[in-house]
C-alpha cells in the first residue's frame, strides 16, 4: 500500500511541492501559537513565586530560581491523591456505561425500515435542547438512591445524544452491501453490530473515547451537588476548590502569611498541569486508531 | 406513512409525561411542618436547675448538622470538619455530639435542603439562601428564636444585648431573631479590611507626610508624577477600582457616605442617583485627564495590579490590608513599605463620613430548623461559642496544643505560627479554633494574624470614620417585591457601572450628568428607591 | 437498509396491528438492544423534564415544584420580566452576533486544518501538529482569559503586529467594544481548533482508500483528488456537526464572557447568559434562569428543525 502512495506522489509535480512546503510552515506557525499557552503554564509552574509576582507579564523562560514548591503543595494535599483515584474509576467505569449505551443507540438509528425509529428519534433530539433543569435532575437523582454514591456521577450522563449522533453517522457510512452480507449469513442484530459496524468505524469510537473520557475527566458540578464525603470528591472538584481559596484571599480579614499568598497564582498554574497531564496522554495514545484501510479487503474476502 | 410517525411520536411522548408525572410524583417533597420546636416546658426545667449548662444534662444527645466543606482547613492536613481538633473539642466541652454533613458550595447545600428532613443545625453564609430569613422561617429552616433566647442561650443573649448594634442587625422586619450569628466587635478595627495604600518610600523622597484631605491626595499623586516619574500613581485592579466609590473612602470627601444604598435617620438614598455623585465622578475624571490615573482601570487584574505597584510602576493602590503582607514580603527589600491612608476628608482635621467597613455581623450564622426535637440542646450547643471558655475555644483553640498564655496574654504557639509541616496560620486557626462558625471574633486574636506593624496601622487609618450612622444595617428586601426589585437592579446596576466608566473616562462629557440622571428616572429608579425604603422601615420595626 | 414491504399482496397497507407485529418480528433484536438505551432517557431525561414547569412559577425549594406559587401574568412573569428588561434587545443581538460570528469564523477552520494536516507525509510531525494543536483546549479559561489580557494590551503582544499594519494602539484592545467580537472569537479559535478538528480526522480516516485509488488511476491530481473523493467523503459530517452547531445559536456561555468584559464594552459584550448570571448572583433565583433558559431552548430547537429541512431538502443530508 505505501508503495502506491509513493506512486501518486511522483504524480504530482513541482506545484504540489511547493504547497506542502506553504502547508508545512503553516503548521509549524500553528504549533508555535498554540503551544504557548501550555509553555507558558509549565514554566510558570515552577517558577520562582517571588519573581513571578514582582514582574508579571510575558515569559519566555522560568524565573529562577526554579521551584517544585507549588507541585509539593499541591502533591500533599490531602485530597488530591484520593480524587484522582476517584476520577480514574468514574473514568472507566463511565466510559463503559457510555460506549455501550450509545453504540446500541446509534445503532438503532441507523435502521431505516423500524416504523419506531422516527418517533424514537425525535423524542431524544428532544431532549437534547428540553430538559427539566437543575432542580428536578437533582430531585430525580435523589429519589433513586444514588445521592453520594459515584454511580450518580455516571448515570444521568450516560448518554450524549450529541455523541450519538455523530456514532449513528459513522454507522450509516459503512457501506449496505457489508451488511447485508452479514444479515444473508443469518446475523443477529447485535451481531451486525459488533462484528461489522464496530471494527469498521475504529477511528470514530476513538473520537467517542476522547469525548466522553474528557468530558468525565474535566467534570466538577455534578459531583459538588451529589457526592458529600470528600474522600468521594474527583479530581476536578478537589482542585478548583482549592482554586476559589486562592482567589477568596480577599474577603474577610483573611491574611495569608506572605508565603502562601505568593504561592497563589504558582499554585494555580501547578493544579493545572496535575490535572491536565494525565489528559493530555490519552489523544497521543488514540492516534493509532486514525488509520485509513481497515476496511481494505473487508468487501473482497 | 408522514401521519402514522407524527401519530406514533405524540403517543410516545404522551406515555413519557404521564408516567414522568406519576413518577415523580412520589419523589414530591412534604414538608414536616409537624413538628414544632418545644418551648415551655423546656424552658422553665433550665430556668430552676443552676446555668450550668455545659456539659449538657442529657446524655448521648446528637444533633445532625449541614455546612459547606471549608476547603480551607484542607490546607491544614484535614479532609473533613469531623476531623477538626477543634470542632471534636467543642463538642466534648459541651457534652453534645454531633453528626456533621459537608456539602460542596452554596448551590449544592440549597438543592440540599430542598427535600427530605432537614438537619437540626444549618451553618451557612448569612445571606445565601433567596428571599432571605424570612423565606427560610417560611420554608421550615429556620424557626423564631427570640423568646428562647434567655434561657436557652444566655450568653448569646447578652452579647446582642450589650449594644444595639448587634440586635439590630439580627433582627428580621417581624422583629424576630433567626439565627446565631457570629460577629466583630463593634469597635473592631479589623472591620475595615480594605483601603488605599501608598508607597512610604516615595512620600519619603518627595518629602511629603501621608495625606488625609483629598487635596493633598491629589498634590502627592500629582509630586509622583512629575517629580518622580511614576507612570500611573493611582491603581486599581479592575473590581476593586469600583469600591473607592462603593467603599466610601473617596466619596467621604465630597460629603457623600457611599456610591449605592445608605440612609440618613431612616430615609434612603441612593449615592450613585445624588448630585455630589457628580464631584465625585469630575474628581476622578480630573485625575484620569492629567494622567494620575490607571488609563485601564476597567481592565487591569490583581496581578497586573499589584506588580505595578512592586515594580515602581506606580505609587497607590486601593486594595485588602492582606496584599501589603504579599507586596512587602514580595519585594522584599527593606525599603518598599506601604502605608495605609484613612478615607479622605474635604479639610484637615476631619474625620472622615465614612469609609469601608465590614458589617459587625461576620458572614457565618447557623440557624435551627424546624425538624430540629432537641432545641435547647441545640441552642446550648450554639451558644458555647458566646460564654468564656467557648470565646477561647473559637479563636485560639486548644489551650496547651494551639495556644498558651505568655505574659497573661493567649498566645499561638509554635505549631500554628511555625509549622513544621509548612502549614499557614490561617487554615490552622480554623482547624483548632472555630472560625467558621458563630463566635465573637477576638481583637487579640486578629492582632497575632498579621506580622506586619503596617498592617496593624492601615487597619487603624481604615477605621477612622463615622460609616455606622449610615450603613444600612439589614439589607434584606421585603419578600412581595423580591422579583421586582431583582429585575430593576439588574439593569439600573449595569447602567450606573458603564455610565461610570464613560463619565471617568471622558467618553460621556459630565455635563451630561443630568441627562444620566434622568435616564435612571426612566429606568425605574425612583420605584427601586420606593421598594428599598419600605423594605427598610420595615427592617427597623416602622 | 432496505424498507419492509408493509404492503400485503393486494397492494393496500397492511392492518395497523399486523404491521406491528411485522416489525417487531423483523427488529426483535434491535429493540431488546434498545431497552437500556429507552430506560436511560425516560429515567434521567423525561422523568425529571416536567420539573421545567418551575419556570412558570415563584419556585422554592422546599415548597416543592407543585407547591410553589404560579409566577404572576399567568405563570408567565418571569418571561416577561427578562423581556421587559432595558438591555433585554443588546442582549439578543450580541448573543446572535457573537454565536454567528463563531459559526462563520469558527466552522470552517477546524475542517481546513484537518485537510492541511492530512496533507503531511512525515508521520512523527503529523502527530505533534495532532497532539499539540490540541493542547490550549484543555488550559483553563481563567489562564486563557488572562493570556488574552496581556496579547492586546497597549504593550501586548498582539497590538504590537497590529501597529505593523497602521493600527495605532493606544491602549487595550479590551477598552474598545467594536474589538471585542474579534477578540472573542479569534482567541476561541486558537484555543479550540486543535480539538475540533479531531473529528473531522476521524472522518477522514474513514474514508475509502480505494475511492482514492480509482481517482489516482483516472488521473486526478491531489488537488482533484481532495475535491471529488475528500470532500464529499467528509460532506456527511460536516453536515451534521453544522446543523447541531446551528442548534446552540443561543447557547453562549457565560464564563469566558464574563472573564473578558468590563464596563466599556458592555454594550457588546453582554450576553443573555451573563446577564442571567448576575441576575442569578444577586437572586439565586432558579425561576427566571429557568424561563431563560427555556426560551433559548425553543429557539435553538427550531433552528434545528428547520436547518435540518433546509440540508435535506437540498443535499437530502440531515440528523437522521
Amino acid at each position: 500500500m505505501n508503495s502506491l502512495r509513493k506512486n501518486s506522489i511522483q504524480m504530482d509535480g513541482p506545484g504540489y511541492r511547493v504547497f506542502a512546503g506553504i502547508n508545512t510552515l503553516f503548521l509549524i506557525a500553528a504549533i508555535l501559537a498554540t503551544a504557548y499557552p501550555v509553555y507558558f503554564v509549565i514554566i510558570a509552574s515552577f517558577s520562582d513565586p517571588r519573581a513571578m509576582n514582582a514582574n508579571y507579564g510575558l515569559m519566555l523562560l522560568p524565573k529562577l530560581p526554579l521551584s517544585l514548591r507549588a507541585y509539593r503543595i499541591v502533591l500533599s494535599h490531602p485530597l488530591v491523591l484520593t480524587s484522582y483515584r476517584n476520577t480514574l474509576v468514574i473514568l472507566f467505569g463511565g466510559l463503559a456505561v457510555n460506549l455501550s449505551l450509545t453504540s446500541l443507540g446509534a445503532y438503532f438509528l441507523t435502521l431505516r425500515g423500524s416504523m419506531w425509529r422516527r418517533p424514537i428519534a425525535m423524542l431524544i433530539l428532544f431532549t437534547m435542547y428540553f430538559s427539566g433543569g437543575l432542580v428536578p435532575m437533582y430531585l430525580n437523582v435523589r429519589s433513586l438512591g444514588l445521592m453520594d454514591s459515584l454511580w450518580a456521577l455516571i448515570l444521568p450522563g450516560a448518554i450524549s445524544t450529541y455523541n450519538m449522533l455523530v456514532m449513528r453517522s459513522s454507522f450509516a457510512a459503512v457501506p449496505d452491501s457489508l451488511v447485508e452480507a452479514a444479515k444473508l449469513d443469518g446475523a443477529s442484530h447485535f451481531r451486525i453490530l459488533s462484528t461489522v459496524m464496530l471494527p469498521l468505524t475504529g477511528a470514530m469510537m476513538a473520537v467517542m473515547v476522547l469525548y466522553y473520557g474528557v468530558a468525565h475527566w474535566n467534570a466538577w458540578f455534578d459531583a459538588s451537588i451529589y457526592i458529600q464525603t470528600t474522600t468521594k470528591y474527583p479530581l476536578q472538584l478537589v482542585l478548583r476548590q482549592l482554586l476559589i481559596l486562592g482567589q477568596n484571599a480577599d474577603f474577610e480579614a483573611s491574611t495569608d502569611m506572605g508565603d502562601a499568598a505568593q504561592m497563589s497564582e504558582l499554585i494555580k498554574y501547578a493544579l493545572i498541569v496535575v490535572s491536565t497531564v494525565p489528559i493530555l496522554l490519552l489523544y497521543p495514545f488514540l492516534q493509532r486508531f486514525f488509520v485509513k484501510g481497515v476496511m481494505v479487503g473487508a468487501l473482497k474476502g | 406513512m408522514k401521519r402514522q410517525w407524527v401519530f406514533l411520536t405524540l403517543l410516545l411522548v404522551l406515555a413519557l409525561l404521564i408516567a414522568g408525572c406519576a413518577g415523580s410524583g412520589t419523589t414530591q417533597v412534604t414538608t414536616t411542618g409537624t413538628t414544632k420546636a418545644t418551648t415551655g416546658t423546656t424552658a422553665t426545667t433550665t430556668a430552676t436547675a443552676a446555668p450550668a449548662l455545659y456539659p449538657w444534662h442529657e446524655p448521648g444527645v446528637v444533633l445532625t448538622l449541614v455546612r459547606n466543606t471549608d476547603v480551607d482547613i484542607t490546607r491544614a492536613g484535614i479532609t473533613t470538619y469531623a476531623d477538626a481538633p477543634g470542632f471534636k473539642a467543642w463538642q466534648e466541652q459541651t457534652g453534645i455530639s454531633i453528626n456533621i454533613t459537608e456539602t460542596a458550595d452554596d448551590t449544592a447545600l440549597k438543592l440540599y435542603l430542598a427535600s427530605g428532613d432537614l438537619p437540626d443545625i444549618i451553618v451557612a453564609t448569612r445571606t445565601f439562601y433567596t428571599g432571605g430569613q424570612l423565606k427560610m422561617a417560611e420554608d421550615g429552616l429556620a424557626i423564631p428564636l427570640t423568646d428562647q433566647l434567655a434561657d436557652l442561650a444566655p450568653d448569646f443573649w447578652q452579647f446582642i444585648n450589650a449594644d444595639s448594634i448587634y440586635y439590630d442587625s439580627l433582627k428580621q422586619a417581624d422583629g424576630e431573631i433567626y439565627c446565631f450569628q457570629g460577629f466583630f466587635l463593634k469597635d473592631s478595627p479589623y472591620r475595615s479590611w480594605r483601603g488605599m495604600m501608598i508607597r512610604q518610600d516615595f512620600l519619603d523622597k518627595v518629602s511629603l507626610s501621608p495625606p488625609t484631605t483629598i487635596d493633598d491626595f491629589t498634590a502627592v499623586l500629582r509630586a509622583f508624577k512629575n517629580t518622580l516619574g511614576i507612570e500611573i500613581p493611582l491603581i486599581a485592579f479592575s473590581s476593586n477600582f469600583p469600591r473607592m466609590l462603593s467603599d466610601g473612602n473617596l466619596t467621604a470627601a465630597f460629603g457623600l457616605p457611599t456610591s449605592i444604598g445608605y440612609q440618613v435617620d431612616g430615609t434612603y438614598h441612593f449615592g450613585a442617583y445624588e448630585p455630589a455623585y457628580k464631584d465625585a465622578l469630575t474628581y476622578l475624571n480630573m485625575l484620569y485627564n492629567e494622567g494620575l490615573l490607571d488609563k485601564n482601570f476597567a481592565v487591569t487584574d490583581e496581578p497586573t495590579a499589584q506588580s505595578s505597584v512592586m515594580e515602581g510602576k506606580s505609587g497607590a493602590i486601593y486594595a485588602a490590608a492582606s496584599r501589603i503582607l504579599n507586596m512587602t514580603s514580595a519585594v522584599n527589600d527593606g525599603v518598599f513599605k506601604l502605608t495605609g491612608l484613612p478615607p479622605f476628608t474635604k479639610n484637615k482635621g476631619d474625620v472622615a463620613i465614612s469609609g469601608m467597613t465590614d458589617p459587625v455581623m461576620v458572614s457565618t450564622a447557623s440557624w435551627i430548623s424546624e425538624d430540629c426535637k432537641n432545641v435547647p440542646a441545640a441552642c446550648a450547643f450554639l451558644n458555647y461559642l458566646y460564654t468564656d471558655e467557648g470565646n477561647m475555644l473559637y479563636n485560639f483553640g486548644i489551650e496547651g496544643e494551639s495556644y498558651t498564655y505568655v505574659n497573661g496574654k493567649p498566645t499561638f504557639t509554635e505549631l500554628m505560627t511555625k509549622n513544621p509541616d509548612g502549614y499557614s496560620l490561617d487554615p490552622m486557626i480554623r482547624k483548632y479554633g472555630i472560625l467558621n462558625f458563630s463566635g465573637v471574633q477576638d481583637l487579640a486574636m486578629s492582632a497575632q494574624r498579621f506580622p506586619l506593624q503596617e498592617q496593624i496601622h492601615a487597619y487603624a487609618a481604615w477605621s477612622s470614620h463615622t460609616a455606622d450612622k449610615y450603613t444600612i444595617i439589614n439589607n434584606a428586601i421585603l419578600a412581595q417585591y423580591i422579583n421586582e426589585e431583582a429585575t430593576l437592579w439588574t439593569d439600573i446596576d449595569t447602567y450606573i457601572n458603564e455610565m461610570r466608566a464613560k463619565f471617568i473616562s471622558g467618553q460621556e462629557p459630565l455635563s451630561n450628568f443630568d441627562a444620566y440622571l434622568t435616564t435612571l428616572k426612566t429606568m425605574g429608579m425612583d420605584r427601586l428607591i420606593e421598594i428599598r425604603q419600605l423594605s427598610l422601615d420595615a427592617a427597623r420595626g416602622k | 437498509m432496505s424498507k419492509q414491504i408493509l404492503y400485503a399482496p393486494l397492494g393496500r397497507p397492511l392492518p395497523i396491528w399486523q404491521r406491528v407485529t411485522r416489525d417487531f418480528r423483523q427488529y426483535a433484536g434491535a429493540y431488546v438492544m434498545l431497552i437500556p438505551v429507552l430506560a436511560f432517557y425516560f429515567l434521567f431525561c423525561y422523568k425529571p423534564m416536567f420539573g421545567a414547569l418551575i419556570a412558570f412559577k415563584n419556585f422554592s425549594p422546599r415548597q416543592g415544584i407543585w407547591g410553589s406559587a404560579w409566577a404572576s401574568s399567568y405563570g408567565f412573569g418571569h418571561f416577561l420580566s427578562f423581556f421587559r428588561s432595558y438591555f433585554f434587545g443588546r442582549l439578543l443581538r450580541n448573543t446572535i452576533v457573537i454565536s454567528f460570528a463563531g459559526i462563520i469564523l469558527g466552522f470552517p477552520v477546524p475542517i481546513i486544518f484537518a485537510l492541511m494536516i492530512n496533507e503531511v507525509k512525515n508521520r512523527t510531525f503529523k502527530k505533534s501538529v495532532q497532539t499539540i494543536s490540541y493542547m490550549p483546549h484543555f488550559i483553563s479559561l481563567v489562564v486563557v482569559c488572562a493570556m488574552i489580557r496581556l496579547f492586546v494590551a497597549e504593550d501586548g503582544f498582539i497590538t504590537q503586529i497590529m501597529k505593523i499594519f497602521g493600527y495605532p494602539g493606544t491602549q487595550n484592545m479590551l477598552n474598545i467594544p467594536g474589538a471585542f467580537v474579534p477578540i472573542y472569537v479569534l482567541s476561541g479559535i486558537w484555543q479550540n481548533t486543535g480539538w475540533n478538528c479531531i473529528i473531522y480526522l476521524a472522518a477522514l480516516a474513514a474514508i475509502d482508500v480505494e475511492l482514492y485509488e480509482a481517482a489516482r488511476i483516472d488521473g486526478a491530481n491531489r488537488w482533484k483528488q481532495t475535491l471529488h473523493v475528500t470532500l464529499p467523503g467528509l460532506a456527511g459530517t460536516i453536515v451534521l456537526l453544522l446543523i447541531l452547531r446551528i442548534g446552540q445559536l443561543m447557547s453562549v456561555g457565560h464564563e469566558k464572557i464574563i472573564l473578558l468584559y468590563n464596563d466599556f464594552i458592555m454594550e457588546r459584550a453582554d450576553v443573555i447568559s451573563s446577564y442571567v448570571f448576575r441576575r442569578g448572583l444577586v437572586n439565586g433565583d432558579w425561576s427566571f434562569s429557568t424561563a431563560v433558559g427555556l426560551f433559548n431552548s425553543a429557539i435553538n430547537f427550531t433552528l434545528v428543525v428547520l436547518a435540518n429541512k433546509l440540508s435535506n431538502k437540498t443535499s437530502g443530508m440531515g440528523i437522521w
